[in-house]
């Protein structure tokens, strides 16, 4: 869209005053931009993608082998430790794995891009702020602190269980099959891997 | 997303964006890029014209070029939108309603009485009409021209 009326040129000391004032808002401009570059480099963003895996991914791995023993002693204790259900069992647990090493990664890169759109955000803030008032000075000023501010690393939170449904699967199959083994038939569980009391009985001896 | 005055640096990507502009409004229009970028210098040396841009993530990706005048008959200052361009990838954002605020704001800021706007091309002529309706905008007259040469 666009017209083609040339206006008259507007009175010498307006259009000298409105120079001036575009004037110190680019050299702002160029201020505040320099600063963000300065402080968020490509390497900058890449970096809280990073922080975060590191931070986790131990995490993860920590959890995976305490649930890895603990499905090794269940299997263990029912005697199955070279059956069909190991296999299957390790299976659940890689996949749940896999999913959770997804998740982590997925948190990771929304680090990575809420860093970006906050810093945007603060450089679209300042620079509004510098194109309305002219104030090349304050925003360079404000610029830093709001740099210093973004580039503070980030607080994580622990992970929660992520295997908890797994190692309690376990638990609560376990209580059920070892019932059922004890009802002497009387209650059957909705399944019955086998890795929990099955036929064996336990036998009291008394001197 | 943001509007900012353009920068020294941007003179080729105002170029390019001023270029498409009238390939696809002024369609078989001689288009002089050595005129584009005397606009962009006349815009840095005396904020005539003045040039703002969208900024996305740093990237200049629409512009808005305006002009101040005197009137013939009355005291004031007078404001016309000579050109509001948003690249086509970025065309549904809010990077148009952005300039366009931008545009009132400073018009109100330099103590304006009016902004002269809208299309005279020919491109899209309803649809940019509805859009500056939005915004307080009137239609006033016709535009009108007549083709000397060819």
């Amino acid at each position: 869209m666009g017209v083609k009326k040339t206006p008259k040129a507007a009175s010498n000391v307006a259009r000298y005053e409105e120079d001036a004032r575009q004037q110190r808002i680019r050299e702002g401009t160029e201020r505040v931009n320099g600063i963000f570059e300065g402080n968020f480099n490509p390497d900058f963003f890449t970096n809280r993608k990073q922080s975060f895996l590191d931070y986790a991914t131990p995490q993860l791995e920590d959890q995976r082998s305490a649930a890895e023993k603990e499905l090794t002693y269940s299997l263990a204790r029912a005697g199955t430790l070279d059956s069909s259900i190991r296999a299957n069992k390790f299976g659940e647990l890689q996949k749940l794995y896999d999913t959770n090493k997804q998740q982590i990664a997925d948190k990771a890169l929304s680090y990575e891009t809420d860093a970006r759109n906050n810093v945007e955000n603060a450089r679209s803030g300042l620079l509004s702020t510098l194109n309305a008032t002219g104030d090349a000075e304050g925003a360079a000023n404000s610029s830093l602190s709001r740099a210093a501010a973004l580039s503070a690393p980030e607080a994580f939170s622990p992970l929660s269980q992520l295997f908890a449904s797994f190692t309690s699967a376990l638990g609560t199959q376990a209580a059920q099959e070892k019932a059922a083994a004890m009802s002497g038939g009387s209650y059957t569980p909705k399944y019955n891997t086998g890795l929990f009391g099955g036929n064996k009985s336990v036998k009291v001896l008394g001197g | 997303m943001f509007v900012r005055l353009a920068l020294k640096h941007e003179e080729d990507a105002f170029v390019a964006m001023g270029q498409a502009n009238v390939a696809e409004t002024l369609e078989g229009e001689p288009c002089d890029e050595a005129r584009l970028r005397q606009t962009f210098q006349d815009y840095l040396a005396t904020a005539r014209p003045t040039i703002w841009v969208v900024d996305d993530f740093s990237k200049p990706v629409g512009l808005l070029m305006a002009d101040v005048g005197e009137y013939d008959y009355r005291a004031g200052l007078f404001v016309v939108q000579k050109v509001i361009y948003v690249s086509p990838e970025k065309r549904g954002t809010r990077a148009a309603v952005l300039l366009t605020k931008e545009l009132i704001r400073w018009a109100n800021s330099i103590g304006a009485v009016e902004i002269i706007g809208g299309n005279d091309n020919g491109f899209q002529s309803d649809r940019t009409a509805a859009f500056l309706g939005h915004f307080g905008f009137r239609k006033v007259g016709f535009t009108m021209s007549k083709r000397l040469t060819d």
